[in-house]
């Protein structure tokens, strides 16, 4: 199952190139992961219908006990096998129906993930893993509903989204601690058998209060109902998977996974009852009221939420029984009508539903699946949406909670006016105000046929279906349970009488609120919350403004005194613990070397020389100086690579900061630096003071060597490394590392980023062409490029690596820069700096998972011992410092592409890239607005 | 040595002080440049300076006689990150100086 899941998610990665190659039928070929893991999940039917479990499970963080568990049991059977169909077509769907949009690649993708989120959701037994999932399937979420982030009602909505289900995920995720830690129990299939520990602890109804609050808002209960219709704002086929058939059922899920141990309490019953009747009633009047189709589905969705919390929370087996049905054909109809919503709106330009009218003679095919689904939906025979309503209705006639029984009742009848308005008033009678010219093409109305007729079929087979699905969930929730055989037919039970009185209602519902008027009032009021909510958010903001006004003076300086004096009061505080007279007298005791009186000469003379400078590029120049002088530091301390490292930095940081300048062209300074400010040097020399005398006491106490020997010892045995530094680097805390260069990659985009906004147009070409430079610069460059690989190769034994290799070679890129060569620079320019690095970082991650198919840790170093006998350095650290080499020369040669660009004529391609961005920030203005404060 | 090391930590962040406090916003981020080397030779004054023999492993060689390699190896990280960071603040102030010269809309 993990390998199924991982190869979703990486078909998500594929997914821009995919649609790049394929266009519009990319969706086929991104359709065969989620297919794949319908044909392994379909595989496990037989056996987990005869009542076994699938199960897997990885140490994870042991020490917390927390496991890469998972566990396929009837429930999750159902739940995946559902999420994966509906993902198998949806995708198919979304890329014909967003062919020609921009950024069709990245909502495939999204899409692709959050179905490998979604399946893991229903598949994780551990605690953590789920509430991970959870998350994720949120976050997916979120950057689906804000797809268009053009449009700020997108934005908003997408944001309202996240913090809906992410604050309720927080109390959730405060439920799942609590359990962990009252019983000690990890997994979600151990909590069964605590069941009356459980219910009868202090614990349980804060339990279940923060359970619930993550399913509630999860799965749109009021009163926080109104994320989703406000999640419309995604494209058709987004809302069909994320806010019709899965994402939305998660809720639904956590509640049907915990009720064994949890459910069948007054305590529990009650509260579910009664949120999920008022549920039904807000979400019936919002689909009443609207008069968008695409919100009308929005809103029944939520009416059919309510009636599952219902369901659950009545807890009787039939009760349960009806909720899974109405879980897999409500999947199947809704999603089937979203897609064909999409159609209608792809090509009739509206859904509005009173424009909207004789679509089936243009529109045969997407008609024929809309009455499909419209059955289903409507709960007419012989459909899977009739079974699944004779059993709500049954559950409502056998429990005692009269409310409860009425309010299932109404959502089956509002089921029945949605499907008249959504289903069929579009396709049939007098043609409205907006036509279609044309059916939508194939790759749009398959994927709602196949989801229709499924949901038909369901109904012809339910006994079968019953057998080999609903069966086994329902033996997961309660095990005892006898279930009735499921069939189409049962004879004429009041369940029968009863259904025909709720189509009779519906009808009569929809003839009655056909003027969306007189529903007004009653949807601004089930809208309330809405309003509420944008006003708490806007106050949280208002508090966030006014505590910034009071911490912040939006003046540099005095933060930066404020900062200073708090680590000097800290340093002060060091000080004292410290014995500084000792290491005083003990640093007197070793004498003090020509080399050291040197640096510390050198050092004074160039800070002066820095401090004092009126030109910035004598600054610029005395700097370096200082940093020439520290890498002396560095050799007489037996830190060659650090040396080497310094110079070559320091090096590269003079030529940048020359490049920076040029562009600057200030003639003088702005202000002068020179002008001696009292209370700047009693600040800079007090702070000086207070590190001097930090490093004194720190290093008067004793040090405990046991560190430094371990990593000397280890290096050669363990690290196959004689350079203990690089072992260290690329082995021992490789991970460490990894953060660095990801730092260093975001670095580098956000230079070329900032670098693109500055100009340079009235600035002649940087590049100095005198005689000697141009006869000789070839040959450096080019010898930089080998020393760079050799510094690289020679690392793991003596000094050099990727560090410094990857510097060097990035120096060579920025003489090729300076001095208008062809080397490096064709290379890098054909590759491109972004992609060197984002293949260095696949260098690192790659062997960073090297050892984990074969049961090893992350990072952990692989050596092929026959490869290193023949001398060859064959092992995962040297990926990983070839990966680090990759990083940083990438990071370097981007760095001198964008500082020495100069005027959009020279910059070729990437100028048309530019002037894209630079309209796109003015057509959004708060993203403008953000560069500009940037 | 150690005496050594702490009066330039001193220096070098009595004259970064001294940078960022001033007007100049290119000024300041060379300041901020120059503590963070002050803080490179404080990690290296951590590790105590025992020995100018470096941490490579060889036939013969002691291992208690070598430096120590664990501040090396977390400086040479430092000063890479140190770059990068200066060189993001050097566009950042290009930028924002280009932007005051720009006539107000």
């Amino acid at each position: 199952m993990t390998t199924a899941l991982v190869l979703v998610a990486l078909a998500g990665l594929a997914a821009p190139y995919a649609v790049r190659v394929l266009g519009a039928r990319a969706g086929l070929v991104l359709a065969l992961a989620p297919l794949a893991v319908v044909v392994e999940l379909l595989g496990h039917v037989p056996e987990i219908a005869a009542g076994s479990v699938v199960t897997e499970e990885v140490p994870w963080v042991p020490s917390l006990g927390i496991a890469w568990a998972l566990r396929i049991d009837g429930l999750a059977l159902l739940f995946a096998l559902l999420v994966n169909v509906v993902g198998a077509l949806v995708p198919v769907y979304a890329a014909s129906y967003l062919d020609g949009k921009p950024r069709v690649g990245r909502v495939l993708a999204y899409l692709s993930m959050f179905i490998a989120s979604m399946t893991g959701l229903v598949v994780a037994d551990d605690l953590v893993v789920f509430f991970v999932f959870w998350e994720l399937t949120g976050i997916f979420s979120y950057l689906l509903i804000g797809w268009d982030h053009e449009r700020a009602d997108a934005r908003k909505s997408a944001l309202t989204a996240l913090l809906v289900t992410g604050a309720g995920a927080l109390v959730l995720f405060a439920g799942l601690v609590l359990v962990a830690v009252t019983f000690d129990v990890e997994r979600f299939s151990e909590l069964v058998a605590r069941r009356d520990e459980i219910r009868e602890h202090a614990v349980y109804p804060a339990l279940l209060a923060c359970l619930a609050a993550g399913a509630f808002t999860k799965s749109a209960q009021v009163p926080f109902h109104f994320w989703l219709p406000g999640a419309m704002a995604a494209p058709s086929p987004v809302s069909a998977l994320l806010h019709s058939a899965t994402l939305v059922k998660a809720g639904i899920y956590l509640l049907a996974r915990v009720e064994p141990a949890l459910g069948d309490h007054f305590a529990w019953t009650l509260p579910l009852c009664v949120v999920g009747s008022v549920t039904i009633l807000a979400g019936g009047i919002g689909a009443l009221a609207a008069t968008d189709l695409k919100k009308v589905l929005a809103h029944s969705t939520v009416v059919v939420l309510g009636a599952l919390v219902v369901l659950l929370g009545i807890g009787t087996t039939v009760a349960l029984e009806a909720a899974l049905v109405l879980i897999v054909i409500h999947a199947l109809y809704k999603s089937a009508l979203f897609l064909v919503v999409g159609s209608v709106d792809h090509e009739a330009g509206s859904r509005e539903r009173g424009a909207l009218g004789g679509l089936a003679r243009m529109m045969p095919v997407t008609a024929i699946a809309a009455v499909a689904a419209t059955l289903s939906k409507a709960g007419l025979p012989p459909s899977g949406g009739f079974v699944a309503k004779e059993l709500v209705i049954a559950a409502a006639l056998d429990t005692p909670m009269i409310a409860a029984a009425v309010a299932l009742s109404l959502s089956a009848a509002i089921g029945v006016a949605v499907a008249i308005r959504v289903g069929a008033r579009p396709f049939f009678g007098a043609p409205g105000s907006a036509v279609a010219r044309h059916e939508a093409p194939w790759l749009m109305t398959v994927p709602p046929m196949v989801l229709a007729v499924a949901g038909l079929v369901l109904g012809l087979i339910s006994p079968a279906f019953g057998r080999a699905l609903i069966g086994p969930a329902l033996a997961s929730i309660d095990p005892a349970a006898e279930m009735p055989e499921l069939a189409l037919w049962h004879g004429l039970t009041p369940a029968l009488g009863a259904g025909v009185v709720a189509i009779i209602g519906g009808w009569l519902l929809h003839r009655l609120t056909a003027d969306p008027a007189r529903l007004a009032d009653a949807a601004a009021l089930v809208a309330s919350p809405r309003a509420l909510w944008d006003a708490g958010f806007e106050r949280v903001l208002g508090l966030g403004a006014v505590a910034g006004r009071a911490l912040s003076t939006l003046e540099l300086r005095p933060m930066i005194v404020g900062v200073l004096v708090t680590a000097a009061s800290l340093g002060a505080f060091v000080i004292a613990s410290g014995n500084v007279p000792a290491a005083m007298s003990l640093a007197g005791h070793s004498p003090l070397g020509y080399l050291e009186a040197f640096a510390l000469v050198a050092l004074v003379v160039s800070l002066g020389a820095a401090l004092t400078a009126r030109r910035t590029t004598v600054m610029i120049t005395a700097l370096a100086g200082v940093g020439f002088v520290v890498s002396m530091l560095f050799v007489r301390a037996g830190a060659p690579d650090v040396a080497l490292t310094q110079l070559v930095v320091e090096t590269l940081l003079f030529v940048f900061a020359m490049f920076v300048l040029t562009r600057m062209r200030r003639a003088a300074p702005a202000a002068s630096p020179t002008r001696l400010g009292a209370g700047r040097i009693v600040v800079a020399a007090a702070v000086g003071l207070v590190m001097t005398g930090v490093v004194l006491a720190m290093v008067s106490g004793p040090l405990d060597p046991s560190l430094a020997r371990w990593f000397v010892a280890n290096s050669a045995p363990e690290g196959m490394g004689a350079n203990v530094v690089n072992v260290i680097i690329v082995d021992f805390r490789a991970l460490d590392t990894f953060g660095e260069i990801t730092v260093l990659g975001i670095a580098a985009i956000a230079i070329v980023a900032i670098a693109r906004r500055t100009t340079s147009a009235e600035i002649p070409a940087l590049r100095l062409r005198p005689p000697p430079f141009a006869v000789v610069g070839r040959p450096v460059a080019i010898a930089l490029v080998v020393a760079g690989a050799w510094l690289f190769l020679r690392g793991h034994d003596a000094p050099g690596g990727g560090f410094i290799g990857g510097l060097v070679a990035g120096a060579a890129a920025v003489t090729g820069r300076l001095l208008g060569l062809d080397v490096p620079g064709r290379i890098v320019a054909r590759v491109g700096p972004a992609r060197i690095i984002a293949i260095g970082l696949a260098c690192v991650l790659a062997a960073a998972v090297f050892a984990l198919p074969s049961g090893g840790a992350f990072f952990e170093a692989k050596w092929s011992l026959s490869a290193l006998a023949r001398g060859l350095p064959a092992g995962t650290p040297v990926l990983f410092d070839l990966g680090v080499f990759l990083v940083v020369f990438g990071f370097v040669a981007g760095g001198a592409d964008a500082l020495t660009a100069h005027g959009d004529a020279d910059r070729g391609p990437a100028g048309e890239g530019d002037d894209r961005g630079r309209e796109r920030a003015e057509r959004t203005p708060s993203a403008g607005r953000l560069a500009e404060e940037v | 040595m150690e005496l050594v090391l702490a009066s330039c930590v001193g220096l070098l962040f009595a004259a970064g002080v001294y940078l960022m406090l001033g007007r100049d916003r290119l000024r300041a981020v060379f300041g901020l440049g120059l503590a963070g080397q002050g803080v490179n030779l404080l990690l290296l004054a951590a590790g105590r300076v025992s020995s100018a023999r470096p941490a490579f492993i060889a036939d013969g060689v002691d291992a208690a006689a070598v430096a120590n390699p664990l501040p090396q190896a977390l400086i040479l990280t430092a000063v890479v990150i140190g770059f990068a960071a200066t060189c993001l603040a050097l566009v950042a102030v290009l930028r924002i100086e280009q932007r005051d010269a720009e006539p107000a809309a």
